[in-house]
């Protein structure tokens, strides 16, 4: 496994974590205090920034190549699927917004962090399973 | 239809090589093993400058380490 295959899973696991962490939290919340109250469980989505310690644990030795064209091309890819994801998730979220609430109808400005952190959440997972499946299709195991 | 195909003898190319390891490979060619594992098994077709510096490594023409086969149905 190479460094940006260790890196997607290591997203894919903090994030899935994040996950059930928050709608564990906001579940025990809402027997506990019942709802709107029980929303701020899903604060706990915040620790998927911890991602960003993805590419400081998995530092290559000085003096090795650490990215490479293959790597740049996989990456790329990933990134333009977590971009047309996140397109449409934010078209989805504001559209469905529009459609629950009606049209004359004023939403908490509180949702609105929630939608930004939702596309963030899309981008990387979307990107991370992208890169994995790349990897695969393009080869990664061999012998010497 | 014609099929192309880009096949490879860098496998053979470093047993001949002082036996060189992938790793050794990747090393001279500025590139991960990964990458060279990818290309010994087909699975990826390297850049113009990789597929020189790869054939710089070995000492020899591009030639002689990728040849472009096409196959016509």
């Amino acid at each position: 496994m190479n460094r940006q295959q260790k890196i997607a899973w290591f997203n894919l696991a903090v994030i899935s974590g994040c996950m059930m962490l928050a709608v564990g939290m906001t579940t025990k919340y809402a027997f506990q205090h019942g709802f709107p109250s029980a929303f701020g469980g899903m604060g706990f989505l915040g620790f998927a920034c911890l991602i960003a310690l993805g590419p400081l644990l998995f530092r290559k030795k000085k003096g090795q190549v650490a990215f490479d064209e293959r790597d740049v091309m996989v990456e790329r890819r990933a990134v333009r699927c977590g971009t047309t994801a996140s397109y449409f998730y934010f078209v989805f979220v504001c559209l469905a917004t529009w459609l629950y609430v009606g049209f004359d109808t004023k939403i908490s400005a509180g949702l609105l962090p929630m939608f930004v952190v939702g596309g963030f959440i899309v981008v990387n997972v979307v990107q991370s399973i992208v890169m994995l499946v790349e990897y695969r299709r393009r080869g990664t195991s061999g012998q010497e | 239809m014609a099929k192309s195909e880009i096949s490879n003898q860098i496998r053979r190319l470093r047993f001949e090589n002082g036996e060189m390891t992938q790793q050794q490979l990747a090393d001279k060619a500025g590139v991960t093993r990964q990458t060279i594992i990818a290309i010994e098994a087909g699975k990826y077709s390297p850049s113009l400058t990789l597929a020189f510096r790869i054939a710089k490594a070995f000492g020899v023409p591009l030639e002689e380490v990728f040849q472009y086969e096409q196959e016509s149905s």
